[in-house]
């Protein structure tokens, strides 16, 4: 942002332009002169300071390119990372924001924020070590008198 | 069928339609019993098992599983099936099934798929299993619907539980204590303290029993339930001490936040909503409103409680 303010001033706030030298009258003395224009150099360098902040807001509402707001072209809010690489970070009950118009396009479908249990198609659980004494607790009726 | 039982008009109706249809299909759908704890799950689950009849003209025994001592397949396969199911008639009854592990989950999604046969083959490691569903009934409850995996409780016939009605509740009591008169108005104050589930009415006719029985008294008035109430310390409409406390806040406190009342009270969020707002909303006693604000209801159980010392 200030970088283009900057430019903007050097192209057209140049001290020194014929605006400072045009209204010299003739005849005046050394001193008179000297005091014109510096009095002259100040005006201009207010009106100059002035037409940049002007021309400054005009460049800015009416250029093609929207400097300084927004997104800059080509960059991304986002990351592509693989779930297993945020497993490392976070554990599989943590919650993540996900887009819904994402979540629309990619799922099919729009999950609620409430927690939904996802039961992956693996046998991890086949492999639960089994002790000595765990046993499946049970009750047999068999309603005979 | 289910004589012996009260409340839960739409579950008896739909057991004994599936009762009936058993007796010419031989075949039970796969049913999930849903609701609160205490509210007759089992109960109704053994009259029902009890009235579907083997080939050999007896009872369906049934096995009750508790399903969060399940493991894994392997447990299942080698400790229920191999030896108790495989080749018999037996009602299958998985209590707590939100707790099954994730393989006999999958299994089970495999198993119940008997959309044009009541047989199924399951392999699992070396082993096929047979799965004859003309012998073998599987009926699954649970108090945590949510917390099911949602392919299989799709695949499953849901019956839900309700709430028992004071008059449903204080009829369960007087059936327990037949030899107990009661005071006009005594046993439906009785039924109120039990907050809607059967085994607590049950559990409060048990306690009625032993102060009978202690005091030789074959009579129960009102004086006696006030002296029993402060006996147990049991609370206008069963209310819990949690409860009690969170509506104390609210109270001296005015409109409160959960995180006002989860500081004052040292216990997590979770924790109050699950155990002490969830019934305070159901009986009206507290209202969320951006806030937590007590009503008026909840001021008079507040100084009901105050007045009478429980």
């Amino acid at each position: 942002m200030k970088q283009i303010k900057s430019e903007v001033v050097c192209a057209r706030g140049t001290p020194g332009s014929s605006r400072i030298a045009s209204p010299m009258p003739r005849g005046m003395g050394y001193f008179f002169v000297k005091k014109t224009l510096t009095t002259a150099f100040v005006s201009a360098l207010i009106i100059t300071v002035m037409e940049n902040i002007t021309t400054s807001s005009t460049i800015t509402e009416t250029a093609t390119i929207k400097r300084g707001r927004g997104r800059p072209a080509g960059s991304n809010s986002f990351e592509n990372v693989q779930i297993k690489h945020l497993l490392n970070f976070l554990s599989e009950d943590a919650s993540i924001p996900v887009s819904k118009i994402w979540m629309r396009d990619t799922l099919g479908c729009i999950i609620e924020a409430r927690p939904l249990q996802v039961i992956k198609n693996d046998d991890s659980a086949d492999h639960h070590e089994l002790g000595e004494n765990e046993k499946v607790e049970y009750a047999f009726e068999t309603f005979e008198e | 069928m289910f004589d012996n039982l009260i409340g839960q008009p739409e579950i008896k109706r739909q057991l004994e339609f599936y009762s009936n249809a058993y007796q010419k299909t031989s075949v039970v759908p796969f049913l999930l019993l849903n609701g609160a704890k205490g509210l007759g799950k089992t109960e109704f689950l053994k009259q029902f098992s009890k009235s579907l009849t083997n080939v050999d003209g007896k009872p369906r025994p049934m096995l009750e599983l508790n399903s969060s001592t399940i493991k894994n397949n392997q447990m299942f396969f080698e400790q229920i099936f191999m030896p108790i199911v495989q080749g018999n008639e037996v009602t299958l009854f998985f209590d707590e099934c939100h707790a099954l592990p994730k393989d006999l989950v999958m299994a089970f999604l495999s198993i119940t798929n008997t959309e044009r046969t009541p047989f199924k083959e399951f392999n699992w490691r070396e082993y096929t299993f047979q799965f004859d569903f003309t012998k073998i009934s599987m009926i699954f409850a649970t108090t945590e619907l949510d917390k099911m995996f949602p392919p299989l409780k799709d695949r499953l016939t849901v019956l839900d539980f309700k709430p028992y009605k004071t008059n449903e509740l204080s009829e369960i009591i007087k059936g327990r204590l037949k030899d107990v008169d009661f005071e006009d108005g005594v046993l439906e104050d009785i039924a109120s303290t039990t907050r809607g589930n059967a085994r607590s009415a049950v559990k409060r006719a048990k306690e009625i029993e032993i102060y009978c029985e202690t005091n030789n008294s074959a009579t129960f008035f009102k004086e006696e339930w006030t002296n029993l109430r402060q006996i147990l310390g049991i609370k206008p409409l069963g209310l819990s001490n949690t409860e009690i406390q969170v509506l104390d806040i609210l109270k001296e406190r005015g409109p409160s936040t959960l995180q006002t009342i989860a500081a004052v009270t040292g216990m997590s969020r979770t924790a109050i909503q699950r155990d002490a707002e969830l019934y305070l909303l159901q009986r009206g006693l507290m209202k969320i409103n951006g806030t937590r604000e007590i009503t008026k209801a909840g001021m008079e159980v507040l100084s009901e409680v105050t007045a009478k010392g429980f």
